[in-house]
C-alpha cells in the first residue's frame, strides 16, 4: 500500500510537470525509467535470485537563472533498485552555481549546497539512465551500496577550466559530507547494526586532459574520507573511524563509432574499532574496468565490459579472508569480477530499450560490505540480466 | 579523372563548409577552435563584455550540424549530446537552443541578441557577423 502511496505523490508530482517549458531563465528535465531485472544465485537485487522489477527510476531537475552568472539548480530522484540501495525519494542535488571567472581562455565556478561528484567518468550522470553507458554500472568503481553518499556532497565545490595549446584541462576540488541514512548504514556495515553511521567528510580533487586535436582524454582524481559509527551500548558492535582514501586513473579514447573507456582504482581502508574496541586493520583494495562501446548506427549502440575487483590486493583470490573467518566467509567475498554485454536502442530521440547480462565470479561487491551476507550470497558464479525502458524529457 | 573527382570534391566541401556566425552586436570577430569548443560546450556562457551567450544549433541528425561539429568543433556529434546531457542532469549548466531549420536560426541570429550559431551559405548582407576561426 505504501508503495502504492509512493508511485501516486510522485506521478502527481511528474504529472503537474510533465508540460517541459523553458522560458528565458528556468528550465526543467526529467527522465522516467523502468525495468525487469533478475540476479540469478546473489543477493544483489533480493534474496530469492528471482525475476523483480525492482529497477525504477524516476527524475526531476530544474535550473533557474538568477542573473547571467548566478544559478540555482536542484533533483528530486526517486529509486527502486532492491538491495542495490535504499528505496525511495532523495534529494540528488541542490545548489547554487556562481560563475565567477570568465574568459575566452579560462572559466571557473563555484558551488555551495549539494553538488554532485564531477570528478569520476560517469559519477555525474549515474543516476540518469539515458546518460549510462549500461544499465548496471561496474561496480569496481560505481559501488551500489554507495550510490547516495558518492553521487553528491553537502558543501562547497570549485570547477575551473582552461584551454590552450595542450588542449583542454578541467580542474575539480570539492569537499563536504552527505547524510548515511538507517538503511544506507545498513547497506554498508550490516544488517544487523543498531547504532549510526556518519560520513565526515569527503575531499575530493581531479584533474582531466584533452590534449589538442586527439580522441583521447586523461584523468586523476585523489580522494579522502572518513565515516565514523556511534554505536549503542546495547549492541555487540563497537564505535569505529573508517578511513577511506583512493586514487584513480582513467583513460578516454573516442572514436565516430568506437569509444573505449577505463577507470583504475586502488583504496585504502582503515578500520579502527566496530569489531573490538582496539581492533585496528588497514586493507588496499584495488579495481577496474575496461568498456568499450560501438554505434553500430546512430540509434543503436552495443557494449562488452570487464570489471575486476579485490578487496585487498594482498589477497586477490579471498584465502586470507576466508581463513581469519574460521571459513565461515568463502573466499569469494574477497573479489568480483565479470563480464558484461548489452545493446540499447533509441526507439524516439526521448525513448530508449536497453538490455544486459553480466556473467560474475565472486561476491565482493555485494553489498553489505563490513558484514557480509552469507545467507545470499552462497554462490561463487553468479549471472545478472536487466532490461529497462526509458523516457526523459 | 581522379584528379578532378578530388577537385570536384575539395570544391563542394569549400562550399557548404558550416560558417559560425553571431548577432550583430556581439563584439568579437575570431575566435580560436578551443574558444569555439567552450562556446559550443555551454562552458564559455558569457562574452567578454559579460553579456549572455545564446547557443543555437541544429538537430543532432541535420548533415549541417554534424558538419560543423566534426570540422569546427573537432567533436563526434554524440560526444557534443554528452557534454550537454552531462551539464543539464548535474545542474551544472544549460543545453543550448535547439532551432527547427536554418531559416530560424538565422531569424533568431537576426533578433536575439548575443547569439550565435552557424550557417551553410553566410551572405555579408544578411545583418549578421561572421565570425573567423583561427
Amino acid at each position: 500500500m505504501n508503495r502504492i502511496k509512493q508511485w501516486c505523490c510522485i506521478a502527481a508530482l511528474l504529472g503537474v510537470s510533465v508540460p517541459v517549458w523553458a522560458a528565458n531563465n528556468i528550465e526543467w528535465h526529467g527522465f522516467v525509467a523502468q525495468g525487469l531485472i533478475r540476479a540469478q544465485d546473489s543477493g544483489f537485487v533480493n534474496a530469492s535470485g528471482e525475476l523483480s522489477a525492482e529497477l525504477t527510476e524516476l527524475g526531476l531537475n530544474s535550473r533557474y537563472s538568477l542573473t547571467p552568472s548566478l544559478h540555482i539548480a536542484g533533483q528530486l530522484v526517486y529509486l527502486d533498485g532492491g538491495n542495490r540501495y535504499p528505496s525511495g525519494l532523495r534529494l540528488d542535488y541542490l545548489l547554487l552555481d556562481w560563475y565567477f571567472y570568465n574568459s575566452p581562455d579560462w572559466q571557473a565556478n563555484a558551488y555551495l549546497g549539494r553538488f554532485k561528484n564531477q570528478h569520476w567518468l560517469y559519477s555525474s550522470t549515474r543516476d540518469v539512465p539515458f546518460t549510462r553507458p549500461t544499465i548496471v554500472l561496474p561496480q569496481s568503481v560505481y559501488f551500489d551500496a554507495f550510490r547516495d553518499i558518492a553521487v553528491s556532497s553537502d558543501g562547497v565545490a570549485l570547477q575551473a577550466r582552461h584551454n590552450n595549446a595542450l588542449g583542454d584541462f578541467t580542474f575539480n576540488w570539492g569537499i563536504g559530507t552527505s547524510p548515511v541514512s538507517a538503511a544506507q548504514g545498513k547497506l554498508v556495515l550490516g544488517s544487523d547494526i543498531a547504532g549510526d553511521l556518519k560520513l565526515d567528510f569527503d575531499h575530493q580533487a581531479s584533474m582531466v586532459w584533452q590534449p589538442d586535436l586527439s580522441h583521447f582524454s586523461y584523468g586523476i582524481v585523489l580522494l579522502d574520507s572518513n565515516f565514523s559509527y556511534h554505536a549503542l551500548t546495547s549492541e555487540h558492535y563497537f564505535p569505529a573511524d573508517f578511513g577511506v582514501r583512493r586514487i584513480m586513473l582513467s583513460v578516454r579514447y573516442q572514436l565516430e563509432r568506437w569509444e573505449f573507456s577505463s577507470e583504475l582504482q586502488q583504496e585504502r581502508i582503515d578500520i579502527s574499532g566496530f569489531f573490538s574496541p582496539l581492533f585496528q586493520q588497514g586493507s588496499i583494495g584495488q579495481g577496474g574496468y575496461v568498456l568499450a562501446q560501438f554505434r553500430q548506427t546512430p540509434r543503436l549502440k552495443w557494449f562488452a565490459m570487464l570489471d575486476y575487483s579485490v578487496a585487498n590486493k594482498d589477497d586477490r583470490r579471498g584465502k586470507k579472508l576466508s581463513a581469519s573467518s574460521g571459513g565461515v566467509v568463502p573466499a569469494y567475498f574477497g573479489y568480483q569480477q565479470s563480464v558484461a554485454v548489452g545493446a540499447s536502442f533509441d526507439l524516439h530521440d526521448s525513448l530508449r530499450i536497453s538490455a544486459e547480462a553480466h556473467f560474475v565470479e565472486g561476491t565482493g561487491r555485494l553489498s553489505p560490505v563490513i558484514l557480509p551476507d552469507l545467507v545470499a550470497n552462497q554462490h561463487k558464479y553468479w549471472q545478472l540480466y536487466a532490461v529497462q525502458l526509458m523516457y526523459r524529457f | 579523372m581522379k584528379w578532378l573527382c578530388l577537385l570536384a570534391w575539395l570544391l563542394s566541401s569549400g562550399l557548404n563548409a558550416a560558417t559560425v556566425v553571431v548577432h550583430n552586436d556581439v563584439s568579437i570577430n575570431s575566435l580560436t577552435q578551443a574558444q569555439l569548443r567552450s562556446i559550443f560546450t555551454m562552458r564559455q556562457i558569457q562574452w567578454p563584455d559579460g553579456s549572455p551567450v545564446y547557443v543555437l544549433v541544429l538537430p543532432d541528425d541535420n548533415l549541417l550540424h554534424q558538419q560543423f561539429s566534426r570540422e569546427k568543433l573537432r567533436l563526434f556529434p554524440y560526444q557534443l549530446a554528452s557534454i550537454w546531457d552531462k551539464l543539464s542532469f548535474s545542474g551544472t549548466g544549460s543545453r543550448p537552443q535547439v532551432v527547427a531549420d536554418e531559416t530560424e536560426m538565422q531569424h533568431l541570429l537576426l533578433t536575439v541578441p548575443g547569439s550565435i550559431g552557424y550557417v551553410q551559405r553566410y551572405q555579408p548582407d544578411s545583418g549578421i557577423k561572421e565570425v573567423r576561426i583561427e
